[in-house]
């Protein structure tokens, strides 16, 4: 699906998407590096990782085609970047692939469906490539139960955020 | 005279340089870049962003890669014993690792901040890059529509406060209640933003021709290509 089938209001409420997912991607640098200090490597993905990959079900639920998902988390990480450069550009890496990862939990549905579930779902799988690129970058590497504790924690608060994000959005339009 | 370089270039720069600390696995391959780009970055990115923030920044990763190192690495020769706690050889060398990617990540990114304002290296992604015309109306439109919604941010706030609820968000349940007016605010900002696009003739508007590549460019683009052999030969 090409960009241009976006009308001009859905590539304004892609911008609205990406400015607010932004901002709180900023915001939740603070909360993570705070929590992991108060509640260790697990607790600290619960409470914050999901914060990071709530770009794509905002933009999906706000715009309901197809890359949109890609699309807003892109964008949030892009405006991340930009405004507050904590993570410096490697923001716009995660996003892409946190991004490509929550594109297929709607595309698990065949975009039909732009519902909590779907947005919970995209939520959870940008929990992967999140660990994923966080052992490869910061070294995060654990024993497998570690690790495969670290993933369970970024999926389930990427699916908490994701179901969150997606129902404020969704009540927009009743 | 200025040597003129385009400002997708600095972007290319920073994430090639964003890419050499992702393969980049040992010190001695990254303190050469790192060096090169933190200082620079540093310096430049200065005249743009709080030095608090900076030094905030500094001593958050400082501490992020502290325990990171203790508590994923720390193997190998003891170093220093404070009390409870064995400081390990494995655990300096991965805080210097984690240190330098990150005054090499952040560098970069510093040094086209830096250098650039954000509507021309928007407007530079889509004529030199060929990023679709859509997707840069979209990145421009939220950093138009940013200190809109840093009012209403602040505005939801004011209103939190006064109905006696803290202005901290501390659950998914608060991010709720403060998601909710901003994207019902936002909502229809957009849809008269992207009406009023298409009656100015958003989709009939043309994409100017790139930007030849100058002798900026080239000193840019030579800066990263050396890094990156010193980097993977050291």
């Amino acid at each position: 699906m090409r960009a241009s089938r976006f009308t001009s209001i859905d590539l304004a409420l892609l911008a609205v998407a990406g400015v607010i997912s932004g901002v709180i991607f900023t915001a939740a640098w603070t909360i993570y590096n705070v929590s992991e200090v108060l509640a260790g490597p697990v607790g600290a993905r619960i409470i914050s990782y999901g914060l990071w990959f709530m770009g794509a079900p905002l933009a999906a639920s706000l715009l309901k085609k197809p890359l949109s998902a890609f699309l807003g988390e892109f964008l949030g990480a892009l405006v991340e970047t930009l405004i507050a450069p904590a993570g410096g550009i490697t923001n716009v890496i995660y996003g892409f692939a946190q991004g490509l990862a929550s594109e297929l939990g709607y595309l698990t549905f065949r975009y039909r469906r732009w519902d909590i579930i779907s947005g919970a779902l995209a939520g959870a799988l940008a929990g992967l490539p999140a660990v994923g690129l966080d052992a490869q970058l910061f070294g995060v590497v654990g024993t497998p139960l570690e690790m495969s504790l670290w993933v369970i924690a970024a999926c389930v608060s990427g699916a908490i955020y994701g179901a969150v994000v997606s129902a404020a959005a969704l009540s927009l339009r009743k | 005279m200025r040597a003129r370089y385009r400002e997708s270039t600095l972007f290319l720069y920073a994430l090639g340089a964003s890419l050499l600390a992702f393969v980049a696995n040992s010190v001695k391959s990254l303190i050469l870049p790192s060096l090169i780009n933190g200082i620079l970055g540093f310096a430049l990115g200065s005249k743009k962003i709080p030095q608090k923030l900076l030094a905030a920044l500094l001593v958050l990763n400082a501490w992020g890669a502290f325990i990171n190192g203790l508590y994923f690495h720390n193997v190998g020769d003891e170093i220093v014993s404070i009390q409870a706690v064995t400081i390990r050889s494995g655990a300096v060398e991965s805080f210097l690792i984690l240190t330098l990617r990150f005054f090499l990540i952040v560098g970069s990114t510093l040094l086209m901040l830096g250098l650039v304002n954000v509507r021309d290296l928007i407007r530079s992604l889509e004529r030199d890059l060929r990023v679709p015309s859509g997707i840069a109306f979209s990145i421009a439109y939220a950093f138009r529509l940013f200190p809109l919604l840093s009012k209403d941010l602040s505005e939801i706030r004011i209103a939190r406060k006064e109905r006696g609820f803290t202005s901290v968000v501390l659950s998914p349940k608060h991010l709720r209640s403060i998601l909710l007016p901003m994207l019902n605010i936002s909502y229809e900002r957009a849809v008269w933003g992207g009406i009023s696009a298409e009656l100015r003739g958003l989709r009939l508007r043309k994409v100017s021709g790139r930007k030849p590549l100058g002798l900026g460019d080239v000193i840019i683009l030579s800066a990263l290509a050396l890094q990156w052999v010193i980097s993977l030969y050291s």
